[in-house]
């Protein structure tokens, strides 16, 4: 599975109510994600949610999706309703992480990915090899590759819908 | 290189012999626990599929969610999952309706349900809290459906860290002074990393305290929180277990990425917020400020200890005239337990309400009496902080522990429960 887009980067502690504030509570509790999409990095990027197009890649530094659970969900679906392509970090919380993937989201922790990259290069990752290139910079950086149970999740869109086609061939 | 807890009962769930960090495993579950908001039940039922196994899924029913915004679906939830767990052959046990309900993740490990050595899942954000019970206890969020379709659930065998405690707390402290601490002290450093307690400390905690801890791994930021299992822990499953189960120990030499010590005997009373949880401060650093709301529940707080604590400040006493106290029971076992120990009329006489068990004024979207009006300060044990979370976004929530709580209710302000507490309160360190 391959990505290429442009980088929007964003440093350290990136949290689930960075990536949508709290104020959308509602909307994220009524499972409005177009709403939700409007608002996206909105208290930290305010051009954001307008500039950002499909296929674009996030890249963030470490820690990120830190604070409470309950906003992981909204944040998590207005970066999949904006078309994200990936949400690629030094380090990741591993309840927001199994938050993103089980909506078909990829979320993976490429350390030393945020100096790869500044806001508005072009990317292009090769997840089942790890490879990374900067189009831009020419630079290129080696990384550990996802997990192919994690790829197989993702390619499925979701963890239910993996776990749908697994039933159907067990049974 | 030996292995942790996490990585031992992962293994094993997978059918594994080892399981290293970092590894994507299928671990099988145990468990599903699930509170009365479901995201699931019309995805079975339009695409007529059955949960795998229907004897271990359990519904606790706490929330009683009343947002303004689906008051229709609030409703008929109740009777949704009632009508969902007869088509799949659900017993009706495992149905917790009023008057055996709690907090979903608290009623697994009462019911000795979630037990040592197994993965067990909730619903719910602070699904960690069964981690007391030397499993490993994960919230599944949005992502129920899978899980309880196959009984498995994909993991990347996290990265662990040990808590070695020694000491035992000082009188008129509990779970939540730790967990305030582990935020302070710890915070990103161990963010998306489980927890692991060690050290002779550990035999000093009640249950109650060690879910109260387990309960905040969200808050400190690690993924979950296991406690090792002990004699406390022995004595407690004792006649709730509900089958057998086969605990796990972390190696001597296992794998640690890093490892803390504490005492808990230098532990002192802490106060999170308002605003952000991570502002953890000495209660002194508050002391003084009005409140006019207090609340005494939710799943980090109101179990049998917390409301000994509470009780024993209050026994005797008025609340402030400009205070509005709620006690909310953690679960229906835990309000027969308080009302056999005289400690609801200790409330109501001091002039607060008891409510029915559940999560209570925690979320503002709860059924519960208590909602914070615009300017408002509230005092609560409960788990969050932010703006919003209990009502008017510019109401303020400071959290402690119920008996700083229990005093300042009683003051009209921010204050020091500890010229109220008495020595009947050791009583409480045997619950």
């Amino acid at each position: 599975m391959k990505i290429e887009g442009k980088a929007w980067v964003f440093g350290d502690g990136l949290g689930a109510t960075d990536i949508l504030s709290s104020r959308y509570d509602k909307a994220g509790m009524s499972r409005d994600w177009a709403e939700c999409r409007k608002h996206l990095m909105e208290e930290i990027d305010p051009a954001f949610s307008v500039a950002v197009k499909p296929g674009d890649i996030v890249i963030a530094g470490d820690n990120l999706g830190r604070g409470h659970a309950h906003y992981y969900t909204a944040a998590i679906m207005a970066c999949k309703e904006a078309g994200i392509a990936a949400l690629l970090c030094d380090g990741v919380n591993a309840l927001f992480q199994r938050g993103a993937i089980d909506q078909g989201f990829l979320t993976w922790a490429m350390p030393g990915i945020s100096a790869l990259a500044t806001t508005g290069d072009r990317l292009a990752i090769d997840l089942a090899t790890g490879e990374a290139a900067n189009c831009d910079s020419g630079r290129t950086e080696q990384f550990a590759p996802v997990s192919p149970l994690i790829l197989d999740i993702v390619a499925a869109g979701g963890s239910l819908d993996w776990a749908l086609g697994r039933v159907k061939t067990a049974a | 290189m030996g292995s942790t807890m996490a990585a031992k009962i992962l293994s094993r769930a997978a059918g594994q012999s080892h399981a290293s960090t970092g590894e994507a495993v299928l671990a099988r579950i145990n468990l599903m626990t699930c509170l009365d908001g479901t995201t699931f039940i019309d995805t079975f039922r339009q695409r007529g599929l059955k949960v795998w196994d229907p004897d271990r899924l359990i519904f606790c029913f706490d929330h009683f969610f009343q947002p303004d915004w689906f008051p229709q679906q609030a409703a008929k939830e109740h009777p949704k999952i009632k009508s969902f767990a007869e088509e799949q052959g659900v017993p009706a046990a495992n149905i917790y309706d009023v008057g055996r309900n709690g907090i979903s993740h608290h009623i697994p490990v009462e019911q000795g349900r979630a037990l040592p050595g197994t993965v067990c899942i909730g619903a719910d954000t602070q699904s960690s809290t069964m981690g007391a019970a030397n499993c490993f206890a994960l919230p599944a969020l949005f992502g129920v459906d899978p899980i309880i379709l196959t009984g498995d659930i994909w993991m990347i065998v996290p990265q662990c860290v040990r808590i070695n405690l020694t000491g035992a707390l000082p009188r008129g402290l509990n779970g939540k002074d730790v967990v305030y601490r582990l935020i302070h002290d710890l915070g990103e450093a161990v963010g998306g990393k489980v927890l692991e307690f060690s050290g002779p400390g550990v035999a000093s905690l009640p249950m109650d305290f060690r879910m109260a801890i387990a309960n905040g791994a969200v808050q400190i930021g690690a993924l979950t929180i296991i406690f090792p299992y002990d004699a406390v822990l022995a004595d407690y499953l004792d006649g709730r277990a509900c089958e057998a189960f086969e605990p796990v120990v972390a190696d001597g030499d296992a794998d640690y990425v890093a490892t803390y010590e504490y005492d808990l005997s230098a532990f002192e009373t802490l106060i999170a917020g308002p605003h952000e949880i991570e502002l953890v401060r000495p209660l002194g650093a508050l002391m003084g400020q009005p409140v006019t709301a207090a609340n005494i529940g939710s799943c980090s707080s109101g179990r049998l200890s917390d409301l000994r604590l509470a009780a024993d400040v209050l026994r005797g006493r008025k609340l402030h005239p400009g205070v509005r106290l709620v006690v909310t029971p953690i679960s229906a076992e835990t309000h027969r337990d308080a009302a056999r120990a005289g400690l609801l009329e200790i409330f109501l006489d001091a002039g607060a309400t008891v409510t029915q068990p559940g999560c209570g004024a925690c979320y503002s979207g709860n059924l519960s009496p208590l909602k914070l009006a615009d300017g408002e300060r509230c005092v609560s044990t409960s788990v969050e902080t932010l703006r919003g979370r209990m009502g008017s976004q510019d109401a303020e929530v400071i959290l402690a522990n119920a008996a700083v709580v229990a005093a300042s209710a009683i003051e009209g302000r921010i204050a020091d429960p500890t010229p109220y507490l008495t020595r009947e309160l050791e009583a409480s360190h045997e619950d």
